[in-house]
């Protein structure tokens, strides 16, 4: 699908500045990576939603700004204290700050990371560990079918660059910090790109922030690939938590290796357009995946997730639970493949989207697969779109308690079931907060609780 | 306090009460005996406005007010609590927020100023002890994980919160082993003045040795077929209540 429109010529435009500017002094391996992937995107355009992948998602808007490249010669002064409140376990935090797509080594903290983890700028990376990252940079990422994430990969220059050796356990989790502030005139696209490696045996957390200074229309296009390999175990957390006008788009490209654990959480807060591809490849036996996910929305906004979990060997298992807040006029969509090869023998496979439809103006889109191929699995998959349920809010109001609080914290324990499974409670505390807090500007009109969590859950 | 005249509801078209009448002054305590399906629990709950149930005729009044017309949210801040047989679980809602935003609502109602967090939970520590429940439940979200007697205790300690007028407690022995049984009808019997009052509703007689009802009325088939005192219960106990049954239908022929 060609586009012709002054809009994507923009974006070819940059792509040029770039090659001759920015990204002149890269290896050539890496230059051809970008070129071969801004002769993908001219290829592609922008999807539509004639596109199976894209038929509830209308990108329209996107294309009519004419989005530039942020530059780093533009970037205004972010200090400490703006970014202090969306900072997991203060001042020691292993933080990685990014402004409009670059690396702000002021505001950044590894002051506690294990000295043998590798953890900072891509850009700054690929001269010291060139090999490593060309060995894995775009390996499993799908250019062909996803035209932002060739996008994203035409302009690859910084994100986050981060290597655990084998047998290494970080205990506290490492934040990747992505803040969007306003440059100049037009509306700024950054492109993030971060590559993650965990190696054998070895364990971290992570979280990956989406969040904005003002309140302004910019464009996040970013990709994360992780590699987590044999018999390790990463918990991931990823906070969208854009600007009410902002576009984003996600791309999370994961592979495991034999004998890991790999748990994912989705929070889906902010952004006029927000798409999330996360596509999991588990590539050996006796893995286990979780990938779990919120989305709340209101007002006009649009909210997707398509997710994608790839058995290709026997013996693994996988359970994703995503749940929706949809309130106003605002949409949602939830595509989630399951795909069980025929290798796959014995995959135990659990999949469930449940959304609460707060608005008679607000739209569901919900879409669970399940594709097997394998004979001797057991999976199941499901999804619901309703209201409270009637008996609780009735044993609620029969406490005093009145219709509206009532919905209210109904509300807030249908999304504290999903948050329950976040692993690292100062992680899941934080974001039990924010959800609190987008319910309360945006969903409900009381005061809400804190959410608290009965024992962890076995997973 | 509680006046129920000739009540008919309907649950999904189904008549189930078929005329209940049934008078409860302050500082009584009526047990409701019944066989399964007579109706028992419904009267429970078109006491606390449950919206399924539909009233088709008859009225009650409760302090000289239309109960029925009322929202179960006004019914609970004008006294009235329902124990429920199967308590609903509500994940992420502190116990203690709960309740306090129960309570709070109550007392806006009666005129009285909202405790604060500190006072109100002076007042839950105090009600905990009541129901011998542990302080770690403060904290917990309400009812999730609860076994079923943790259940059945927690509705008994929302009942010593709230104060309420009219107490009923549906079931509340079911599911409950003899200790925690006690436990249970001691927080009612402690909770028991001469304002207030308690409605019972049982299949078995064995709450009642522990709560000890000034009146017993036996439901069957959506009506209340015969009314006696304490002594009622142990009767029922022995006979059974095909007997009382029996007894009903040839006397409704």
């Amino acid at each position: 699908m060609m586009q012709s429109s002054r809009e994507i010529e923009n974006y070819f435009t940059d792509f040029h500045a770039f090659e001759n500017n920015g990204a002149a002094q890269a290896p050539a391996w890496l230059k051809e990576l970008r070129a071969g992937a801004i002769g993908k995107f001219r290829e592609l355009g922008f999807p539509t939603t004639k596109q199976e992948d894209w038929r509830f998602t209308n990108i329209l808007p996107l294309t009519k700004v004419s989005f530039r490249h942020a530059l780093k010669k533009d970037l205004p002064e972010v200090r400490p204290t703006d970014i202090g409140k969306f900072i997991i376990g203060g001042a020691s935090a292993s933080l990685l700050v990014f402004v409009n797509g670059y690396i702000s080594n002021t505001l950044s903290n590894l002051s506690s990371l294990p000295k043998e983890v590798v953890a900072g700028s891509l850009a700054e990376s690929v001269g010291g560990y060139g090999d490593q990252i060309r060995h894995h940079l775009s390996r499993h990422l799908p250019l062909q079918s996803h035209p932002f994430a060739a996008l994203n990969t035409a302009f690859i220059h910084d994100g986050a660059f981060i290597y655990i050796p084998d047998g290494c356990k970080v205990v506290s989790p490492i934040q990747l910090m992505f803040i969007s502030v306003p440059t100049r005139e037009e509306s700024a696209v950054s492109y993030p790109r971060n590559l993650i490696i965990v190696g054998e045996k070895a364990s971290a957390t992570f979280v990956e922030s989406y969040i904005a200074l003002s309140d302004d229309v910019y464009f996040s296009n970013s990709v994360t690939e992780m590699f987590v390999e044999k018999e390790s175990a990463v918990d991931f957390v990823k906070i969208q938590h854009e600007s009410e006008k902002a576009y984003h788009v996600g791309t999370m490209q994961v592979e495991q290796a034999g004998h890991s654990r790999f748990t994912a959480f989705s929070l889906a807060l902010g952004a006029s357009i927000a798409r999330n591809d996360i596509n999991i490849a588990i590539n050996g036996e006796h893995c286990e995946t979780m990938l779990d996910g919120l989305y709340i929305t209101a007002n006009d906004q649009l909210i997707d997730h398509h997710t994608f979990i790839d058995h290709t060997q026997p013996n693994c298992s996988s359970r994703e639970i995503f749940k929706g807040i949809v309130a106003g006029k605002s949409r949602s969509v939830f595509n989630g493949k399951i795909f069980v090869r025929k290798e796959a023998q014995k995959t135990d496979s659990k999949q469930t989207n449940k959304n609460l439809l707060l608005s008679d103006k607000a739209i569901v889109d919900t879409k669970p697969q399940l594709e097997i191929f394998a004979d001797d699995v057991k999976c199941t998959h499901g999804a619901t779109v309703g209201s409270l349920d009637a008996a609780s809010l009735f044993y609620v109001k029969s406490r005093g308690i009145n219709e509206e609080a009532a919905r209210a914290l109904l509300t807030v324990g249908f999304a504290s079931e999903v948050t329950n499974y976040i692993n690292d409670e100062p992680v899941r505390r934080h974001v039990d907060a924010l959800i609190i807090k987008r319910l309360q500007e945006r969903v409900v009109n009381t005061a809400l609780p804190e959410i608290v969590h009965s024992e962890p859950k076995m997973i | 306090m509680l006046g129920i005249k000739n009540l008919h509801a309907n649950v999904a078209g189904k008549e189930i009460l078929k005329g209940i009448n049934l008078s409860v002054n302050a500082g009584e305590v009526h047990a409701v005996m019944g066989p399964n399906g007579s109706g028992k629990s419904t009267l429970a709950q078109v006491l606390a406005g449950h919206p399924s149930y539909e009233v088709t005729e008859g009225g009650v009044l409760y302090d000289g007010k239309d109960l029925l017309d009322m929202a179960p949210e006004e019914r609970a801040q004008e006294g009235v609590f329902l124990a429920f047989q199967y308590p609903v679980e509500i994940p992420g809602v502190s116990n203690s927020y709960f309740l306090k935003a129960g309570l709070n609502e109550i007392r806006k109602h009666r005129g009285l100023e909202p405790l604060d967090a500190m006072q109100f939970l002076k007042i839950l520590k105090e009600k905990m002890k009541l129901v011998e429940m542990d302080p770690s439940f403060i904290n917990r979200p309400v009812n999730e994980g609860f076994s079923g007697g943790e259940k059945k205790r927690n509705e008994i300690l929302q009942m010593a919160v709230l104060e309420p007028k009219l107490a009923i407690l549906d079931e509340t022995d079911s599911g409950l082993d003899i200790d925690a049984l006690k436990v249970v009808a001691n927080g009612v019997n402690k909770l028991k003045t001469r304002d207030n009052a308690v409605i019972v509703v049982t299949h078995y007689q064995r709450l009642l040795n522990y709560i000890v009802p000034d009146f017993v009325h036996v439901l069957v088939n959506g009506r209340i077929v015969k009314s006696g005192g304490k002594e009622l219960a142990l009767e029922l106990e022995a006979i059974g209540y095909d007997t009382v049954k029996e007894g009903a239908e040839s006397v409704a022929r």
